[in-house]
C-alpha cells in the first residue's frame, strides 16, 4: 500500500511533465504548419503578381 | 581591476567549465517563443525599419506585395543571421548576465536546432528576395548575412576591438537592400544610407560597452573599453559622433530627402554630439547609458524623418544639384 502511494507520487510529476512536453510540441507543430501554409499562399500571390508583368 | 587582470579572469572563466559548457536541451523543452527569441526580434525591428526606409525613399515603383515580401525577406534574413550568431556565441552568451537567459545557454533549445533554423531561414530569405523581387537585392541580403556571420561573428568579434567598426557594416546593409529592391541597383544615394548606419554603430555599441565592460571582459570579447580603456573609448565615441554628423546630411545634399530631413539631421546630430561630449567630460555610467538610449532614438528619428520627407514630396526644398 505504502509502496503504491510512493510510486504514484513519482509517476504523477512524470506524467505532468510528459503532458506539458506534448502540449509544447503540439504548439510548435501548429506554428510550423501555419508558417508553411502562409508561405504557400505568399508564393501563390507573388506568382500572380510576377506573371502579371509587374 | 586592470584591463589585463579582467582579461585573465575572463580566460580562466571560459576555460574552467563555465555555465556555457553545459547546454543540452531535453527533447520537447523548447517553446515557440524560444525560436522567436533566437531571431533577436528587438534587433530585427530596427533592421526592418531602416530597410523599409530605404525601400520607401528609393526612386521608382514596386508592387505593394513585392515591397512587403522584400521587407519580410530582410526581417527573416536578419533573424536568421541572429540565430546563427547565437549558435556560435553560445559559450560567451552563457558567461554574460545580459545574454545568459538566451534559449541556448538557458538550456531550452539545442545548438543544432538553432543552427538549422538560422541556415534554413537565411537560404529561404535570399531565395524569396531573388525570385519575388530581384537578384541584386538578394545578393546584398546574402552579403549582409554572410558578413554578419563569417566576418563579424566568427572572425572579428573575439579578435579585435575593431569588431563592431568593421562588423557594423552588416547592420548597415538593410536600407541599401530596400533601395535595391525598388531600383535593382546600388547607387551613391543608397551608399549614403549605408554610411549613416555604419558610422552610427561604433558610438552606439561603445556606449553600451562602457558600462558592460566587465561583462565583455569576463566573456573574453575585446571591446574597446576592455582593451584600450574607458578614456580612449569616450574619446572615440566623441570622434565618431562628430564624423557622423556631416554624414547624416548626405541624403539631403544628394536630394534623396528635403528640408524636414535636413533640419532633423542637423538638430539630432547636434544633440548626439552634445551627449558624446557629456560622456567624454562626465565619465559616468549614467551618461553612457543615456548615450546608448539616445543613439537608438537618434537612428529611429533620422529614418522617420527620411520617410516623412519622402511621403510629403521632399518638403519642397533641397540644395540645387549644381552645387554638388
Amino acid at each position: 500500500m505504502g509502496a503504491a502511494t510512493a510510486m504514484n507520487n513519482t509517476i504523477e510529476p512524470d506524467e505532468r511533465a510528459a503532458a506539458e512536453r506534448a502540449k509544447r510540441l503540439k504548439a510548435k507543430n501548429l506554428t510550423l504548419l501555419f508558417a508553411l501554409l502562409a508561405f504557400v499562399v505568399l508564393v501563390y500571390f507573388v506568382s500572380i503578381v510576377r506573371m502579371g508583368g509587374s | 581591476m586592470t584591463d589585463n587582470s579582467i582579461q585573465l579572469a575572463a580566460e580562466n572563466e571560459l576555460t574552467a567549465g563555465s555555465p556555457g559548457a553545459a547546454y543540452g536541451a531535453a527533447y520537447g523543452e523548447s517553446r515557440v517563443a524560444d525560436f522567436i527569441a533566437l531571431l533577436k526580434p528587438r534587433v530585427m525591428s530596427l533592421v526592418v525599419f531602416t530597410g523599409f526606409a530605404g525601400l520607401y525613399v528609393a526612386p521608382g515603383q514596386i508592387h505593394p506585395l513585392l515591397a512587403a515580401v522584400a521587407v519580410l525577406a530582410i526581417a527573416v534574413g536578419a533573424g536568421a543571421a541572429g540565430a546563427v550568431n547565437m549558435w556560435y556565441d553560445r559559450d560567451i552568451d552563457a558567461v554574460m548576465s545580459r545574454t545568459r537567459s538566451r534559449p541556448i545557454p538557458g538550456g531550452r533549445v539545442q545548438p543544432s536546432e538553432a543552427l538549422a533554423l538560422g541556415v534554413v531561414l537565411s537560404l529561404l530569405s535570399v531565395m524569396m528576395m531573388g525570385l519575388a523581387v530581384n537578384w541584386v537585392a538578394a545578393a546584398l541580403l546574402a552579403l549582409a548575412n554572410g558578413f554578419y556571420v563569417f566576418v563579424y561573428t566568427v572572425w572579428l568579434k573575439r579578435r579585435t576591438p575593431q569588431n563592431i567598426v568593421i562588423g557594423g557594416a552588416a547592420g548597415a546593409f538593410p536600407p541599401m537592400i530596400g533601395w535595391a529592391a525598388v531600383t535593382g541597383s546600388v547607387s551613391l544615394e543608397s551608399a549614403a544610407l549605408f554610411l549613416i548606419i555604419f558610422m552610427w554603430t561604433p558610438p552606439h555599441f561603445w556606449a553600451l560597452a562602457l558600462y558592460k565592460d566587465v561583462e565583455y571582459a569576463k566573456a573574453g570579447v575585446p571591446m574597446l573599453p576592455v582593451v584600450a580603456g574607458k578614456a580612449e573609448t569616450r574619446r572615440q565615441i566623441l570622434i565618431y559622433a562628430l564624423l557622423l554628423w556631416p554624414v547624416t546630411l548626405a541624403p539631403w545634399l544628394l536630394g534623396t530627402a528635403g528640408l524636414v530631413y535636413g533640419a532633423t539631421a542637423l538638430l539630432m546630430g547636434g544633440l548626439f554630439v552634445w551627449q558624446a561630449w557629456r560622456v567624454y567630460l562626465e565619465r559616468s555610467e549614467r551618461s553612457a547609458r543615456q548615450m546608448f538610449g539616445l543613439s537608438i532614438l537618434y537612428l529611429f528619428v533620422l529614418f522617420t524623418a527620411l520617410i516623412v520627407d519622402a511621403g510629403t514630396g521632399g518638403a519642397g526644398w533641397s540644395l540645387p544639384a549644381g552645387l554638388l
